[in-house]
């Protein structure tokens, strides 16, 4: 028998630590990838410090939420952050600490909407019974 | 014995608790506790580790519990003192075990699995020991079959295997190979974190 798990009560604690990081993320990528460069190497650049700037986040968060699930957030929250960061440097946003902060939040809390949907969606269809 | 995974997680036992376990436990008390809970007969559980999984054993019974580091053990010494019932700890490679053929009526692991260096190996050891038609019980995390998680487990595991576990073993599939049949497969979290019930043949 295939029986669905569960884990509810972590959604918010991944939610606002994923929007933190992303935060945070974005606005450091903005701030440094240069304003001149092309898009396509803005959101590159930014999506590598990202990267790079996730695993610390990852690492302050899976103190309190367990090392797992706010790995897998995080790291792809922090990544699309990183992009959206390196695009808004090139469009000259980067001026605007709260806009790009803002741009980091929203790329946070839709990884992490996304991820419990996704969680929830192959608990329900995606098990791999015999 | 394996130094790399003794001497790997002879390093990982001074930090274990407090920078990976504390939180995990809370999250995944609620499943473990539901799959050793099934705990009867003569039980092996592997990996001991620092015995913060004890605290979900059922009580009063009587369980072997095996680890290859031995600094592990010294913390789970303590912890399994505590347990009402008894749990007898030994240093082992779970890819070389100590135990006679079909000497156990029930297996059980808690994210060990990512750990072991060659996990077929290991899971046929289980095997061996365990009496036909025995049962395997495993909470364990692992790869992913979907995109984009299974991406980012094995972008993180050259990272996370040199001081711990690798994120993107292929367990289910390791245990067939092992010589299981596998019961069921309840995912606790996207298709990571999950409980796997097989059970050794019955001839
Ligand atoms: C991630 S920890 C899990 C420990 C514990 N079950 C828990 O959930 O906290 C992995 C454990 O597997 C043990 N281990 C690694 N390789 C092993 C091997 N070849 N044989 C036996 N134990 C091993 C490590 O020493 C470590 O304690």
């Amino acid at each position: 028998m295939c029986a669905v798990g569960g884990r509810g009560r972590f959604i918010v604690g991944d939610l606002l630590a994923t929007s933190a990081a992303c935060a945070l993320i974005a606005a450091i990528a903005g701030l440094v990838v240069p304003a001149g460069w092309a898009a396509w190497a803005a959101m590159a650049a930014g999506m590598l410090a990202g990267m790079v700037l996730a695993v610390p986040c990852w690492l302050v968060a899976g103190l309190w939420l367990g090392m797992i699930e706010p790995m897998l957030q995080i790291m792809l929250g922090g990544m699309l952050a990183g992009m959206a960061g390196g695009m808004a440097a090139v469009n000259e946003v980067r001026s605007d600490i709260f806009g790009l902060m803002l741009l980091g939040l929203a790329c946070g809390a839709a990884t992490s909407l996304a991820t419990a949907c996704a969680d929830w969606a192959l608990r329900r269809w995606g098990s791999e019974c015999p | 014995m394996s130094l790399t995974d003794r001497a790997k997680w002879n390093g990982a036992a001074g930090s274990y608790d407090g920078f990976i376990a504390r939180a995990a436990e809370r999250r995944w008390a609620r499943f473990k506790t539901e799959l050793f809970g099934g705990m009867n007969g003569r039980v092996l559980f592997v990996a001991a580790g620092t015995g913060i999984d004890f605290q979900f054993f059922p009580p009063g019974r009587s369980i072997e519990a095996v680890d290859v580091s031995e600094r592990m053990l010294e913390r789970a010494a303590m912890r399994s003192r505590e347990y009402d019932g008894q749990i007898r700890l030994h240093q082992m490679d779970v890819r070389q075990l100590a135990f006679q053929d079909e000497s156990f009526d029930q297996a059980y692991t808690s994210c060990t699995f990512c750990s072991v260096s060659e996990p077929v190996e290991g899971l046929s050891q289980l095997r061996r020991v365990l009496r036909p038609g025995g049962t395997l019980r495993m909470f364990e995390h692992t790869g992913s079959r979907w995109f984009p998680f299974n991406a980012m487990l094995h972008m993180c595991t050259p990272f996370t295997r040199r001081y711990g576990p690798a994120m993107n073993r292929p367990t289910v599939a390791n245990v067939r190979k092992a010589g299981f049949e596998v019961e069921s497969v309840t995912p606790h979290y996207l298709d990571v974190v999950k409980s796997i019930k097989a059970r050794k043949p019955a001839c």
